[in-house]
């Protein structure tokens, strides 16, 4: 579980940057500016793409990364043993045409396509795919995010070329989404990692669509076509390699460049500063696609193991007493939309019944709740009191603009009903640290995750002190509820477990979900047939560039 | 000369020592052990100390800044904590990018500079002179990130001239150039402008002026040459600035030189690469004021005769 833990520490990372990937699960995404009626063209072969980002890799081995961005540009490089349909949503082949599951959800196994090679021309065997993730495995290679992956991997047979055997050592249900991550879980060519040793990450060899060709520091990395490609996941059209000759991913960390290099034409593909949203709307150069984020990204975390925070009253008061739409427009500038439970409707098993239980903003019903834990009396400052004690808490935040932005109108949201709110702010690596000392009352807290097994991470008894719990909530009606929902492998039995533990959830209040982000993409209409994934990777095999 | 450079060189060995102990003391004044802030949340109290033993930190301070000394002056300066490559390769992979930049920045500010200031000092009074100040006045005081977007909007977006970021042909330099340079040209204006007016009040100026020696060979023949030696010595500042002092400009031009890579190690307590800059950025200006001091010999005989600069 440590492992998965930094795992899951990039992932929360991930979401403050909200950068292209990391995101949604929203199915096809669909343009919001009408596309104009263009004369009949159909796919061509040909020309640069050139996608722009904020942040630079920090390395291309997807064991050594939990970027955002390196897991965009190898999802071109590499393949993985599966994919998701961009609309259904199915499991679906990618360099596996097929795959089994035991009965006890504890083995897999993988059959690869015939044919399929490395950019170095060396045939892919199924043993490679198993020296990637055993090397992922390996302490010693020190692996950000992919062995949290990988999950409680057991053992790791290839009994042939073509076929691979993953066993576990417990169910683990995010396993099969994960096996979906050619950006983390991509089979490494075993020549280039000898030849290359620790510089492999600066030029990595896989088997997928595009080829590494050139890294300059700092400014950009450029993929080219692999002409050998003809193992793309079946529900792509495009069955041969892909169009463009080469993908350029240009690094351009200031917004305020990179959205002039868009509307200049330098630049094809960009996330929009959610300032510049209705301006590229109103282009008629550009699609932009919106893609909700796979996660809430804005909760109050309340200290269980401190008072006033342990009585369920306060929880409820703080609950009442939040206006979520003033936090959305302050924050995000209402790129977002109200979180009511612990999971948003683009992580698999949201449960729309969190709507029903919320506990709507009642000023009048959070200050019954105060009065009767005793706060009656009130101070000079407008604060209330009990036993001549004022009604202070702590807040600990990151000092980003929209967590600050948030953070003060909590602060005056909750003055409303006579809580003074201490806001202290401190950089991740502090913030992380004194969470996990529970120095706090309260904090603000967001994640990106694909699989309600986030609520394990963030809210199983065993995970306070030495996880993600930073709650400190200790429940066994919800910890016995999480264990059925990671054993329990049939989707509807599953479903309804993680929907009683959602209810449980918002009843035990531990949390106060503020929000879900919306973030956008805004495309050239040059570019034709590009598609967003749940996890906001484009999908490029069918997409080309009009003359 | 030989000697008069290599006195230069000597001089600098004590100030380059100096700021390798205060960048030597940056990682063990910051806060927190750099073994447990490398190793991250997840790391066990064993791991830390087996890092902390292979970093040799646990090691006495006077050891340890001797093993850094060392490695420094073979070229090793150890790995970046973000990218594990070679800090001296991230260095040397943005350097020349700087120094394209900065050279193209101090060329625009020289001949736009000194050309200003030279206008203005021989139309002293009048509306040129006026012209030329209120221009350099703005020069100096319009932040370089709104000057840079404002460039870009009306040359990249409206004329569609210049790119608006990258690197690759003289046209991506053009915007950056303008935008690092503006600042230094306005001030090289003002200086050359005293600098003249006060040479051209002199006795010799008047007998050049006498002899009928015609406006032109007095100014720039006479009188520019004595003018200059102050605004070499701003030239020299300026270029060492330019060369660390590009952050800005770098980031809003996405241009890949070493004041990004600075704000990058910044923003990812990335201390080893944060050392080697610092000592990068000192050694830039040590070496540009080497050269400004050749350039006073050169400017004025009687430095070079004594051997020894009188600043």
């Amino acid at each position: 579980m440590r492992k998965m833990r930094k795992g899951l520490v990039w992932l929360l990372v991930a979401v403050f940057v909200m950068s292209l990937a990391g995101c949604a699960r929203t199915p096809a995404p669909t343009p919001q500016t009408p596309t104009t009626p263009q004369p009949p063209e159909g796919p061509r072969p040909g020309g640069r793409l050139v996608i722009g980002y904020a942040e630079e890799p920090n390395t291309l081995d997807s064991h050594k990364s939990g970027a955002a961005v390196m897991h965009a540009v190898m999802s071109y490089i590499g393949a993985a043993p599966l994919t998701m349909h961009p609309e259904t949503q199915e499991f679906m082949d990618d360099m596996a045409e097929r795959y089994e599951v035991s009965p006890d959800g504890l083995t897999f196994t993988f059959y690869f396509k015939e044919g399929i090679k490395f950019h170095s021309g060396k045939p892919f065997t199924a043993a490679d795919l198993k020296a990637t993730y055993e090397r992922a495995l390996d302490p010693a290679t020190q692996t950000v995010t992919a062995h949290a992956m990988l999950g409680p991997i057991d053992r790791i047979e290839a009994p042939d070329d073509r076929t691979l055997v993953i066993h576990l050592k417990t169910p683990f249900a995010p396993f099969m989404i994960n096996m979906t991550s050619a950006g983390y879980l991509n089979p490494m060519d075993p020549t280039r990692l000898e030849a290359m040793g620790a510089d492999y990450g600066r030029n990595p060899s896989s088997v997928g669509p595009y080829k590494f060709k050139s890294w300059i520091t700092g400014m950009s990395i450029v993929l080219e076509r692999n002409p050998d490609y003809k193992w793309a996941p079946s529900w792509y059209k495009n069955q041969g390699p892909a169009y463009f000759d080469e993908i350029e991913f240009k690094f351009i960390p200031e917004d305020a460049t990179r959205m002039a290099a868009l509307e200049a034409g330098e630049i094809h593909i960009s996330s929009v500063a959610l300032t510049e949203v209705d301006r590229f709307k109103n282009n008629p150069n550009f699609n932009v696609y919106s893609v909700m984020a796979s996660g809430v990204n804005m909760s109050i975390w309340f200290n269980h193991e401190k008072e006033p925070m342990n009585d369920i009253r306060f929880r409820q008061a703080v609950s009442h007493a939040i206006d979520r739409e003033a936090i959305i427009r302050a924050a995000i500038d209402g790129h977002g939309v109200p979180a009511y439970g612990p999971l948003p409707p683009t992580i698999w098993g949201y449960w729309d019944g969190v709507k029903d239980l919320q506990y709507k903003l009642d000023l009048a019903r959070a200050n019954a709740l105060l009065d009767e834990m005793g706060y009656t009396q009130t101070n000079a400052a407008g604060f209330r009191m009990k036993d001549g004690k004022e009604l202070k808490v702590s807040l600990f935040i990151m000092p980003t603009d929209a967590w600050q932005r948030s953070s003060q109108l909590i602060q005056a949201q909750l003055k409303r009903i006579g809580i003074n709110v201490e806001i202290q702010s401190y950089e991740w690596g502090t913030l992380m640290q004194f969470l996990s000392e529970g120095r706090h009352d309260m904090n603000l807290m967001g994640y990106g995750y694909s699989d309600p097994d986030i609520l394990y991470l963030t809210l199983h008894s065993s995970q306070a002190g030495r996880g993600l719990n930073w709650a400190f909530l200790k429940n066994p009606e919800i910890d016995a509820l999480i264990e059925a929902s990671r054993v329990t492998l049939d989707p509807d039995a599953r479903g309804k477990i993680v929907a009683d533990l959602q209810a449980a959830i918002v009843k035990e209040a531990p949390w106060v979900p503020i929000y879900t982000v919306i973030s956008y993409t805004a495309v050239n209409k040059k570019i034709e047939g590009v598609f967003l994934n749940f996890r906001g990777t484009l999908m490029l095999h069918d997409a080309w560039m009009r003359q | 000369m030989l000697t008069f450079i290599a006195k230069r060189l000597l001089s600098a060995i004590p100030v380059l020592l100096g700021i390798s102990i205060l960048v030597f003391g940056m990682a063990h004044l910051a806060p927190g052990d750099p073994a447990a802030i490398m190793l991250g949340l997840d790391a066990t109290a064993e791991s830390i100390e087996r890092l902390r033993e292979e970093l040799g930190l646990n090691d006495p301070l006077p050891v340890q800044y001797w093993r850094f000394l060392s490695g420094a002056l073979r070229g090793d300066l150890g790995r970046s904590m973000r990218t594990n490559r070679k800090v001296v390769t991230e260095i040397a992979d943005r350097f020349p990018n700087t120094i394209k930049l900065a050279a193209a920045a101090m060329a625009l500010a020289v001949v736009v500079g000194v050309t200003a200031g030279v206008i203005s000092a021989s139309h002293h009074g009048s509306v040129v002179d006026s012209g030329v100040m209120v221009g350099a006045i703005l020069g100096v005081s319009m932040p370089a990130f709104w000057l840079g977007l404002m460039l870009m909007y009306f040359f990249s977006l409206q004329l569609r001239w210049l790119p608006v970021q990258g690197m690759g042909t003289w046209k991506h330099m053009v915007l950056p150039a303008i935008v690092l340079g503006s600042g230094s040209a306005a001030v090289l204006a003002r200086m050359t402008r005293s600098g003249m007016l006060e040479v051209l009040r002199q006795d010799y100026v008047r007998t050049a002026r006498a002899k009928g020696l015609a406006q032109r060979v007095v100014l720039y023949r006479h009188a520019l040459k004595n003018a200059l030696i102050p605004v070499v010595t701003i030239i020299g500042l300026q270029l060492g600035g330019a060369l660390g002092g590009a952050v800005i400009v770098e980031s809003l031009f996405a241009w890949p030189g070493v004041g990004r890579l600075a704000i990058t190690a910044l923003m990812s307590r990335d201390f080893p690469m944060m050392q080697g800059i610092v000592l990068y950025l000192a050694s830039g200006y040590l070496l540009a004021n080497l050269v400004v001091d050749l350039v006073y010999g050169y400017l004025d005989p009687r430095i070079r005769v004594a051997g020894e600069p009188d600043r």
